[in-house]
């Protein structure tokens, strides 16, 4: 550090620098259905009075809150880990979220969550597809065959964990196995459409 | 007999009238020692060899129907031969400054680089790729074709359809991609890792660093983890079938695959193993 960068500031500069807004918001306009969800959950400043924060009258609640969100974080965390990691004597992995209503509730989000990103998946293939079926008769034999082969082992393994998802919706090993095959087969759709073409 | 006679002569000549003419290519181009090159061929073969020299030297030959063609300046050339099929074949041998960047891309040829240190990007449709060399990032990548490398990069990222990948070395940051392609793996990833298979069988011979996380997702291949004696991870399995250093577990296979965690040398060292397979077997051992 300079000599110069420990002298304290002008006054003018200080001034000018205090007179300066302590926050600016973005505009109104921009994103309103994001800046409708940002005020909903706006933080409120725990002080507007110019003391100093770390008052010790105004410690509790925050410690208080400290407590409740550790509390919560550590429950959240141990009932992720009992349902998605397995056991050391080799139980399964995939314990039942509930009973009752309750569990046909989440199995049934579930399935839907499972539907949604299936159905995703499956619209960015079919684009990416298109574009390969437009390219196929300008690309080599021997690729074509090995394109061929490779998405039909892709669209069958996609059957078989979709089946097993269907049995077992709460399952992160199946659908995380999914997702990985999934992202396979879109990556090997975007390969096959960079490859060069012959110009026959 | 002169049916015989007649094949014996028909196969003698098959080749010769298979082979188009060719016309050898013997090209210079000068290249700074970091510069970039891009190199496509259709079909044959090309060897590109890294040497200490601030150029670029192709030699070989190609067909006469195909074109050769080179260009650009010290900072950045490409070259290539124009054409397809056996119309294109070409053998060629490309030497250029070993650091380089280089680019290569064979659509059914195969690709061979050698001794090169600069980051390499190279690829085949359906020929093989095959690096061997001392480049600290490699990214190659076929369909059909086998790809192997011999080296130890950084960053690691190699992909295939149907197509083997064999891997001997270590490197830090790797991730392998087949369908139903083999993977092996000799060596190993020292910080962080992934290897994905639809139905490709998956070979890890290797060890596990501390504090790193690799791995390997495959929906119907089997997978066989030979760590070495002494190994220090959490060993993460959800598998149908098992054999974990002698303890085999068999699932229902009426139900999702089941998941078994194993403590490899007390797994203080934070590194953690995690394999996964929709109904392939997992095997680990360890001399």
């Amino acid at each position: 550090m300079t000599s110069h960068e420990r002298d304290p500031l002008p006054e003018r500069l200080r001034s000018a620098i205090d007179g300066l807004a302590r926050e600016i918001e973005p505009r109104r306009d921009a994103w309103p259905a994001i800046r409708s969800r940002i005020d909903a959950e706006r933080v409120v400043p725990l002080h507007t009075d110019g003391r100093p924060p770390c008052r010790a009258a105004r410690r509790w609640p925050v410690a208080a809150a400290a407590v409740l969100v550790i509390a919560a974080s550590t429950v959240t965390m141990l009932a992720s880990n009992r349902q998605r990691r397995p056991t050391a004597d080799g139980a399964a992995f995939n314990t039942a979220v509930g009973v009752g209503a309750g569990a046909a509730r989440v199995a049934s989000d579930r399935r839907q969550l499972v539907a949604d990103v299936c159905n995703s998946y499956d619209a960015a293939a079919d684009d990416l597809q298109r574009v390969l079926v437009a390219r196929r008769a300008r690309l080599s034999p021997k690729t074509v065959q090995v394109l061929e082969s490779s998405l039909r082992a892709i669209d069958q393994a996609i059957r078989e964990a979709r089946a097993a998802l269907e049995v077992d919706p709460a399952s992160q090993d199946l659908m995380d196995l999914l997702d990985s095959v999934y992202r396979q087969k879109l990556d090997l759709l975007r390969r096959a459409n960079a490859l060069p073409l012959h110009s026959s | 007999m002169p049916y015989r006679l007649f094949l014996v002569i028909a196969c003698l000549l098959a080749p010769f009238t298979a082979v188009p003419a060719q016309q050898k290519i013997d090209r210079r181009l000068q290249l700074d020692a970091t510069g970039m090159f891009k190199f496509f061929l259709s079909s044959g073969a090309v060897r590109v060899v890294g040497w200490d020299t601030d150029s670029i030297a192709v030699t070989g030959t190609i067909s006469t129907k195909s074109q050769f063609y080179l260009g650009g300046g010290r900072q950045g050339a490409k070259g290539g031969v124009e054409g397809d099929g056996v119309e294109a074949m070409a053998d060629l041998i490309v030497r250029v400054p070993r650091r380089a960047r280089l680019w290569v891309r064979g659509g059914e040829a195969d690709v061979r680089v050698e001794g090169m240190s600069g980051p390499l990007d190279c690829g085949s449709a359906s020929g093989s790729v095959r690096i061997e060399g001392s480049s600290d990032e490699v990214v190659a990548e076929t369909m059909g074709g086998d790809l192997v490398l011999v080296g130890s990069p950084n960053y690691l990222r190699l992909k295939t359809a149907t197509g083997r990948v064999d891997w001997s070395g270590t490197g830090e940051d790797g991730a392998i991609t087949t369908v139903s392609g083999r993977v092996t793996v000799h060596g190993g990833m020292t910080r962080r890792g992934r290897i994905e298979t639809v139905t490709g069988d998956v070979r890890y011979d290797g060890g596990i660093a501390a504090g790193s996380v690799l791995a390997i997702d495959t929906h119907a291949g089997n997978v066989d983890l030979r760590v070495p004696k002494g190994t220090n991870a959490a060993l993460v399995v959800t598998a149908a079938i098992s054999d974990l250093f002698g303890l085999r577990s068999m699932g229902d296979p009426a139900k999702s695959p089941s998941g078994i965690v194993q403590e490899l040398g007390g797994a203080t060292s934070g590194a953690t193993l995690t394999i996964r397979t929709f109904k392939g077997r997992v095997t680990a051992t360890s001399p």
